[in-house]
């Protein structure tokens, strides 16, 4: 039997006051690959953000378990260091810190002792070969200057180094050329494992081409309101969210997906 | 309390007096001021320039001096002038490049509690030079430094003054630089204020040449009851010239600072452009911060810019290296390190470079 990984049990959640979750379930497996889609505004960033631990956003009701352990009292840093990781849509710009500082901090806090340099700079290198990163990336400040392609890839980085068992990944694929989302595809093909589960926010299935996803699930209005296999990707692309029936979040327009 | 006490640091012009920021008041007695025994000249041999007492000559600083402002105020630099138990006159030969940088290493203790310092650089024609002058302590009583830096950068000159300062929690820190700037020569200040319970600060630069550039880079950090009152001014008067202010600094728990930074163009000064930045981040409710950008212009044709922005931590930020393992003291500590990288990266010596940031990861363990 698949050993559980995360279990979000009637999930009520709120930004500044306003709800924007209203009563979400789902269950993660090791080993699985999620897929979430919605429009715009249905709740997707809230839910990762909310399962990373985001103080701004206040759980009302419900609750969060992973590997069976209740942690929505926890800190971020205490979910990460359990083995949650999530990929910023928005990675935030650190100047005065190189790539490779923050992975070294990271990896050191997260793991809870001073990874062996050598063995860092090796694991280092071989990741970035395999998202195409040059050499010089690991000593530029993070996301400094950095082209939207690059700070995505460098939250892939990030994952790949820091092995987390659950990797959320928030539109790691929006802004990204064909060729880039390839390599970041191709990056967390890589990553993927019988141990971890991934779930993905996506617009653009470009993304999953190279994984086999088990899971496609359609959030609206602060609900999954359906839950299918890979084919619910292609039924979406074909006629939007409309015909799902869910309520749209503001006045009635619904953002298509983009294909 | 002495006179020599007050009236330190006054702002260029006098504002509201409830704001009490137009003058400092220096909080500890004054001690009576011993000899300081030790060697500070650690490096500096390098051919083309020359270290001497600078009591051997009086006659040529004098004359020179007269230009110059008078620092934090004209009782403290008569003060030091009376009392000055150290310093130095450095000299650069016209045309030499200096690649080693000088460095004074003062270190008070036990025995050499106190330092008055009186320094004078003199850089020739086209020479260059980078000198760092560090103010450590290791004095369990109150510490006292007060001293004096005077720069003349000749023609063509280009002068990098690294002065950093991490005395001990319960010492004293004066210091005064003034300094001219002849045409198209240059100087770069790097100040790093992070000890002593009450620092009190100047540098006074005037851009007297065409095409004369100065700039000051300066950091701070106050935490526990630490008091900082700095005082920076760029006076131009030679035509076409640039100048820069930027300080960074973090304050927290009691602490208090102000930032008092001017830039003055004065009639003649036409063509000249300056601008000044400061940023300060506060982590915690109780500190006093006040900042003072000031410009006066008495030349139309001049371009000045100034910013002040004061913030708390950035939470997105916070939350991402959170999202990373680190905890929220690492992540605070980890911007704030971040945040001073860009002005310690001017120091050119590595472990210089390390032992401030050893230093501040120390003080930043109870952030």
């Amino acid at each position: 039997m698949a050993e559980k990984l995360l279990a979000i049990h009637g999930l009520h959640a709120a930004v500044e006051g306003k709800e924007i979750l209203k009563g979400l379930d789902l269950e993660i497996n090791k080993g699985e690959v999620h897929v979430i889609m919605g429009p715009n505004g249905s709740g997707k960033s809230t839910l990762v953000n909310l399962i990373m631990g985001h103080p701004k956003y206040e759980i009302t009701a419900g609750s969060i378990a992973f590997e069976g352990e209740d942690i929505t009292a926890l800190k971020t840093y205490e979910r990460a260091r359990n083995g949650i990781f999530l990929s910023f849509q928005n990675p935030e710009e650190i100047p005065g810190i190189t790539v490779e500082h923050l992975l070294r901090t990271a990896k050191n806090a997260i793991t809870g002792e001073n990874v062996k340099i050598m063995a860092f700079k090796k694991e280092l290198k071989q990741a970035m070969e395999t998202l195409k990163i040059d050499n010089t990336y690991a000593s530029r400040h993070v996301n400094v200057g950095f082209s939207g392609g690059e700070k995505k890839r460098n939250e892939i980085l990030q994952m790949m180094m820091l092995n987390p068992q659950l990797a959320m990944l928030d539109e790691t694929d929006s802004g990204l050329d064909i060729d880039a989302v390839r390599i970041v595809s191709s990056g967390v093909k890589h990553f993927k494992n019988e141990q971890n589960a991934i779930l993905i926010i996506t617009h653009n299935t470009k993304i999953l081409e190279q994984l086999d996803v088990d899971y496609v699930h359609i959030l609206m209005n602060g609900k999954i309101l359906q839950t299918g296999d890979a084919s619910l990707i292609s039924q979406i692309n074909e006629n939007g969210f409309l015909h799902l029936g869910g309520e749209t979040p503001d006045s009635g327009e619904v953002n298509m997906l983009h294909g | 309390m002495e006179k020599l006490q007050q009236n330190m640091n006054p702002i260029p012009v006098r504002t509201w007096k409830w704001l009490g920021v137009n003058d400092t008041v220096l909080e500890a007695d004054i001690p009576a001021i011993a000899g300081y025994s030790k060697q500070p000249v650690t490096e500096g041999s390098e051919k083309g320039v020359t270290i001497t007492d600078i009591r051997l000559h009086r006659e040529t600083v004098q004359f020179m001096e007269k230009k110059m402002d008078s620092g934090v105020s004209e009782a403290m630099r008569d003060f030091v002038k009376k009392n000055q138990n150290s310093g130095y006159f450095i000299e650069i030969e016209e045309g030499k490049k200096i690649g080693t940088p000088i460095i004074l290493q003062y270190d008070l203790d036990e025995e050499n509690p106190t330092l008055v310092d009186d320094h004078f650089i003199l850089a020739h024609e086209n020479s260059e030079v980078t000198i760092i002058i560090n103010y450590t302590s290791s004095c369990t009583k109150n510490g006292f430094h007060s001293g004096v830096t005077k720069v003349l950068a000749q023609r063509g000159a280009v002068v990098h003054l690294i002065k950093v300062q991490m005395m001990a929690d319960q010492d004293t820190h004066v210091d005064a630089i003034s300094a001219i700037i002849d045409e198209s020569g240059q100087i770069d200040f790097t100040l790093v204020e992070l000890g002593a319970l009450q620092t009190i600060t100047s540098c006074k630069t005037k851009l007297v040449g065409k095409n004369s550039t100065g700039t000051i880079h300066s950091l701070y950090f106050g935490d526990q009851n630490r008091k900082i009152d700095m005082n920076y001014v760029q006076t131009h008067q030679g035509r076409e010239s640039l100048s820069s202010i930027e300080a960074r600094g973090v304050l927290l728990d009691h602490s208090q600072k102000v930032f008092k930074g001017t830039l003055d163009f004065i009639k003649g000064s036409s063509g000249s452009k300056g601008k000044e930045e400061e940023y300060t981040v506060l982590l915690s409710p109780t500190v006093r911060n006040r900042s003072i950008p000031l410009m006066l212009c008495g030349e139309d044709a001049v371009e000045g810019q100034h910013a002040v922005s004061t913030g708390k931590m950035d939470e997105n930020k916070l939350f991402y290296l959170m999202s990373r393992g680190l905890s929220d003291v690492e992540a605070k500590k980890l911007i704030i390190e971040a945040e001073f990288q860009p002005i310690l990266n001017k120091i050119p010596v590595t472990e210089l470079r390390d032992t401030i940031s050893t230093y501040l990861r120390r003080r930043l363990n109870h952030v």
